[in-house]
C-alpha cells in the first residue's frame, strides 16, 4: 500500500569503491512488514544492509524513505564482537547510548532517559539495568542491544544475523521477542541464512543473488524454493 | 616520617616543584582519559608508536632550532595519529606492521639527528635520555611550556566532558553510531587529534618511551575495579593523577629519575587494583 | 582534503622554522650585577662571612638539585645575591681564549645529565684548587655578570673546600 510505504529501493546497484556487487535491486517495505534478506555469504547482503543504513553510498540507484521514517532512523541491531562483549559498561550505558543521534544534541536529557527505560523494561531487562554487560549471558547481552535499537528506532529495525553465535533456545527466545515486536507495529527487517525462521515469520523476503534477486512475499517464496529444492540445503 | 614531611614542605616552596605537581597531575589525567578511548579500541600501541613519532619529532624540531619544539611536534604527531587510526579500520594485519616501523624508524632517526646535529652546548645522550626517559624534564619547564600543558590539559577535559556520550558511543560500537548519523570520520579524526596533542605533551612528563604506561595502566586498574564506563572514566583519571603526585613527590625525595618513578607507581597501583578486583570477585 | 591539510601543516612549519632564534645582542649590563662599580668582572671585593646560606643543594637530592640549578641558571635575575652552596666534583676547563675556569658540577640522578656552575674567586682571593673529579663544597654569592659583551652567571667564591679525594 502507497501510503503505509516506509522504504523503497528503486533499481539499486550496491557495492564498494564503485564496483558494484549487486545491481538492480528493487523492493519496498510497509508498515508492519517482516521483511527477511536472505542470500549465501558473500551475495551481498551485508552490503545491502550498509547501504540501507548510510554507512556506504549506493553506487547507482534511490532509496526512499518516507512515512514518518528518516535516513539513520533505523535502529540497527549488529553483530557483536568479541571486544564489545567485554566492554566495561552498565546495560543502561549501553541502552542509553542508542538515544544519540544525528542533531539530537550531545547531551542526555531526561526524555531521552524515559525512552531507554521503556524500552528496556519493553524487553524485560529493566531488573538489570545497572548491571555490568560483560556479566550478562549472551541471550541478555542480545536483549540489550536490540533495546538499543528500539532507542535508536524510528519505526523500523534491521537485524543482522542476530542468532548467529547462540544456541537454539536463545535463538528462539529472540525470534519470539522479535516477532511480538512486529506483532505489536514494529517494522523489521531481518539479515539472515536461516531460511527455516524466514518461512515461519517472514511476511515478505527479499533473496540476494547474482541472478535477479527475488522479491516477494513469504508463500511465494516457498514455492520458488520448492523449484530450486536441489540447490539451497531447506527441505 | 616527621622529618620527610618536613623535607617535603620545604620542597613545596620551590616554584619549579609546584609547577611539576600541576602539570604532571593535569596531563596524567589526560592521558588516562584518552587511554580508556584508545585501550577500549584495541588500540594501545598506537600511543607507543606516537611517542616515537614525536621523539624523531622533536629530534628534527631541534636541529632546525626551532624556538619551541611543540610548532613541529603537534602538527607531526597529529598527521601520523590521523593516519595511523585510519590504517587500524582497514587492513588489521597490515597496519600493524606499518606502525611497527614508522615508530622505530622514527626513534632511530631522532637519535641520528641528535647525534649528527648536536643541540649547541648540548650533551648529546644527556638530552636523549631525558626525552626518552624524561628524568627531570617535568622540573625544569618554562614558564611558556606550563602554560601550555595547562591550557591543553584543560582543553582536553571540557572536550571530553562535553563529548562524553558520544566517545562512549564511537568506543563502544563505531557501526551502530554511524548508522544513527553520527559523523564518525570527523570524529575519529578529532580524537586522533586529542590523543597526538596529550602525547606531545606527555613526553615532557614520563619521556617517550613511558608514555605508553600513562596512557594504559591506569585504565586496565580502572576497568578492574569498575563495571560501568563512567566509573571506569572517572577512576582512570583519578588513578592517574595520584600515582603521578605520589610518582614525583617520591622521586624529589629519594634522587630517583621522574618519569620513571611515576610509571612503578601506576605499577603498584595496578598491582593494588588487581587484588581488590580479584577479593570483589569481579 | 588530507593534503590540503598537509601542504598547510608544511607552509606552517617552514615559516616558523626561519623565525630561529634572533641573533643575540651584545650584553649592555655591568660587569657584576652583585658589585655595580667592579672595573670587570673579576673585581669583585671578598664577602662578608659566615653567610648565611638561602639555597643549600648540598642538601638536597640529586633530583632537587639539578632542578634547582637549572632554575637558577634559565631564571638567574631571581637568584642574583643570593647566598648559594653547592656540593660536587670540581671541573676546570681551558677556554680557546687560554683562560682557566673553574666549575662545580651537579649530576642528575641518572648521571647522564650534569650542570655545571663556575666559580669566580673575589678579589685578592688566593685559592688552591685540587684534582679534576674531587668532590668539593663551595659557598658563595650568586652573580650576572659581564665579559666583553657576554653574560653569563657564576658563583663568587672566597675559597673552597675540598670534601673528598676522587
Amino acid at each position: 500500500m502507497p501510503d503505509n510505504t516506509l522504504l523503497k529501493a528503486e533499481n539499486l546497484s550496491i557495492g564498494y569503491g564503485g564496483v558494484s556487487l549487486v545491481e538492480g535491486v528493487n523492493f519496498s517495505v510497509s508498515k508492519g512488514d517482516y521483511l527477511f534478506i536472505l542470500g549465501e555469504n558473500g551475495s551481498g547482503k551485508t552490503t545491502l544492509m550498509k547501504t540501507l543504513l548510510g554507512l556506504i553510498p549506493p553506487i547507482d540507484g534511490k532509496i526512499s524513505f518516507e512515512g514518518g521514517l528518516k535516513k539513520y532512523g533505523i535502529g540497527y541491531l549488529p553483530q557483536q564482537s568479541a571486544a564489545q562483549k567485554n566492554f566495561p559498561a552498565t546495560v543502561s550505558e549501553v541502552v542509553l547510548s542508542g538515544t544519540l543521534r544525528r542533531g539530537s544534541g550531545l547531551f542526555i536529557n531526561k526524555e531521552k532517559k524515559k525512552r531507554a527505560l521503556y524500552n528496556m523494561q519493553r524487553l524485560k531487562i529493566d531488573n538489570i539495568k545497572n548491571h555490568s554487560y560483560k556479566e550478562l549471558s549472551g541471550g541478555q547481552q542480545q536483549r540489550v542491544l536490540l533495546a538499543r535499537a528500539l532507542c535508536a528506532a524510528d519505526n523500523m529495525l534491521l537485524l543482522d544475523e542476530p542468532a548467529s553465535g547462540l544456541d537454539i533456545f536463545i535463538t528462539k527466545e529472540l525470534y519470539e521477542i522479535v516477532d511480538d515486536l512486529n506483532k505489536s507495529g514494529m517494522t523489521i527487517i531481518m539479515i539472515s541464512h536461516d531460511m527455516s525462521a524466514a518461512v515461519k515469520y517472514a511476511k515478505s523476503v527479499l533473496h540476494i543473488s547474482k541472478e535477479p534477486s527475488f522479491f516477494s512475499c513469504v508463500s511465494d517464496y516457498k514455492a520458488f524454493l520448492e523449484t530450486r529444492k536441489g540447490e539451497y540445503a531447506y527441505a | 616520617m616527621h622529618e620527610m614531611l618536613d623535607t617535603l614542605a620545604y620542597y613545596f616552596t620551590f616554584p619549579f616543584v609546584r609547577n611539576a605537581l600541576i602539570v604532571g597531575v593535569l596531563v596524567s589525567l589526560c592521558a588516562a582519559l584518552l587511554g580508556v578511548v584508545l585501550v577500549l579500541r584495541r588500540l594501545s600501541f598506537i600511543g607507543d608508536g606516537l611517542s616515537h613519532v614525536a621523539f624523531g619529532a622533536m629530534a628534527v624540531a631541534t636541529v632546525m632550532g626551532l624556538s619551541n619544539n611543540m610548532l613541529l611536534i603537534l602538527p607531526v604527531t597529529i598527521i601520523c595519529s590521523i593516519t595511523l587510526m585510519q590504517r587500524q579500520r582497514d587492513k588489521q594485519v597490515q597496519g600493524d606492521a606499518k606502525i611497527a616501523m614508522l615508530s622505530v624508524g622514527s626513534l632511530a632517526a631522532g637519535y641520528i639527528l641528535f647525534n649528527r646535529f648536536p643541540p649547541k652546548g648540548g650533551n648529546v645522550s644527556g638530552d636523549v635520555c631525558t626525552t626518552l626517559f624524561g628524568s627531570t624534564s617535568i622540573l625544569t619547564l618554562s614558564q611558556n611550556e606550563v602554560w601550555l600543558s595547562l591550557v591543553l590539559s584543560i582543553a582536553v577535559c571540557l572536550i571530553y566532558i562535553v563529548f562524553y556520550n558520544i566517545i562512549f558511543s564511537l568506543t563502544f560500537d563505531e557501526e551502530f553510531a554511524a548508522s544513527q548519523g553520527i559523523n564518525t570520520k570527523a570524529y575519529n579524526v578529532f580524537i586522533a587529534s586529542i590523543i597526538a596533542t596529550v602525547i606531545s605533551l606527555a613526553m615532557n612528563l614520563v619521556g617517550s618511551l613511558l608514555i605508553s604506561a600513562l596512557l594504559v595502566f591506569p585504565v586496565v586498574s580502572a576497568m578492574r575495579v569498575c563495571k560501568s564506563f563512567r566509573g571506569v572514566v572517572i577512576c582512570s583519571a583519578v588513578f592517574s593523577a595520584v600515582c603521578a603526585a605520589g610518582g614525583i613527590v617520591i622521586s624529589i625525595l629519594l634522587g630517583t629519575p621522574v618519569g620513571a618513578t611515576i610509571v612503578a607507581s601506576d605499577a603498584i597501583g595496578f598491582a593494588l587494583f588487581s587484588l581488590i578486583g580479584k577479593l570483589k570477585g569481579i | 582534503m588530507k593534503k590540503t591539510f598537509a601542504l598547510v601543516c608544511a607552509i606552517v612549519i617552514a615559516l616558523y622554522a626561519t623565525i630561529v632564534p634572533a641573533q643575540e645582542d651584545k650584553y649592555e649590563g655591568p660587569n657584576s650585577m652583585l658589585n655595580l662599580a667592579a672595573k670587570d668582572y673579576l673585581d669583585v671585593p671578598p664577602f662578608e662571612e659566615p653567610l648565611i646560606i638561602q639555597h643549600d643543594l648540598s642538601r638536597l637530592s640529586s633530583t632537587m638539585a639539578y632542578a634547582q640549578l637549572y632554575d637558577m641558571l634559565c631564571n638567574a635575575e631571581n637568584y642574583v645575591g643570593s647566598a648559594v652552596k653547592l656540593k660536587g666534583p670540581y671541573m676546570p676547563y681551558q677556554s680557546e681564549a687560554g683562560e682557566l675556569m673553574h666549575f662545580v658540577l651537579v649530576y642528575d640522578m641518572q648521571g647522564c645529565c650534569e650542570l655545571a656552575l663556575e666559580m669566580l674567586p673575589t678579589r685578592g682571593a688566593n685559592i688552591e684548587y685540587p684534582e679534576m673529579n674531587t668532590e668539593i663544597e663551595a659557598e658563595g654569592l650568586f652573580d650576572i655578570c659581564n665579559d666583553d659583551g657576554v653574560r653569563f652567571v657564576a658563583l663568587r667564591i672566597n675559597r673552597i673546600n675540598i670534601v673528598g679525594q676522587d
